[in-house]
């Protein structure tokens, strides 16, 4: 599954450090979330969209 | 530069390991040959496991730091520290009581001889522990882990068997058994190491 994580994180100039302490789990899992290597749980998609402002569809892409 | 909470650790474990290994081999005096035989064993595991570490790449050592600060890894070593300490020296106190071969009460031997048990119930309770605290990826790791470790376990251990069914080979039992642990622990570091390289 492809997101715009990093994208979203870049736009409000956070490091992934600070992410992973907003979302509170670690740099490595906001790392394997924004290189694709993980899919979030629905939990944590739904922490992800809620910090955001912004639906899960529009973050999480599904491949076709 | 100023060494992290994980560098301490690793030159830790380096300085037990030799104190360890020296007091083994320079403690003819005061120590039963068994228990000099521990004590080296020990160092050279300690010492084996500092030469590992300073042998993994980098972005290990980076990962493994920023896990080491994290809150659920210091409850971990907190619980398990004094735990696997009670362990040794169980290990160095009733190992050498039970080879002496003075002890003829079979309660008596049982219960020496599943005392260092003991303390791993607790390293077993606290693993689970710091599997329920940290993040839903690391649980994936640590499970991943614990699951290839259980299969090295199982390749290792069931050809084996079979082989010693079929009087192919002839293994003592106890050291046979004795390793299934340290086996499984093996297995579970080559395990994470895979599992942390996949998700990196």
């Amino acid at each position: 599954m492809n997101n715009r994580l990093r994208e979203l994180r870049d736009r409000m100039g956070w490091s992934q450090a600070a992410l992973a302490e907003q979302l509170a789990v670690s740099r490595q899992t906001v790392n394997a979330l924004e290189t694709g290597k993980y899919d979030p749980s629905l939990p944590l998609a739904f922490r992800i969209a809620r910090l955001f402002d912004e639906p899960i569809e529009s973050i999480f892409i599904e491949e076709e | 530069m100023k060494a992290s909470g994980f560098q301490r650790y690793c030159l830790v474990l380096l300085v037990l390991g030799l104190c360890l290994a020296l007091a083994g081999l320079l403690g003819s005096r005061w120590l039963a040959d068994s228990t000099r035989g521990e004590l080296v064993g020990m160092g050279v595991g300690f010492i084996g496991v500092w030469v590992l570490i300073r042998l993994m790449p980098r972005w290990w050592t980076e990962e493994v730091s920023e896990e080491y600060r994290s809150t659920a890894s210091v409850r971990y070593r907190r619980r398990v520290l004094p735990a696997m300490l009670v362990y040794a020296v169980a290990i160095l106190v009733v190992m050498p009581l039970l080879k002496g071969g003075t002890i003829a009460s079979v309660p008596l031997r049982a219960l020496l001889a599943l005392l260092p048990a003991a303390p791993i119930f607790f390293v077993f309770h606290a693993f689970l522990g710091y599997v329920r605290a940290v993040d839903e990826l690391k649980r994936r790791i640590e499970l991943e882990a614990v699951g290839i470790g259980a299969m090295i376990v199982c390749l290792v251990y069931f050809p084996l068997s079979l082989l010693q069914l079929a009087k192919v080979i002839d293994l003592p039992a106890g050291p046979a058994m004795l390793y299934v642990f340290p086996l499984m622990c093996l297995g579970y570091a080559v395990g994470k190491f895979v599992t942390m390289r996949r998700y990196r």
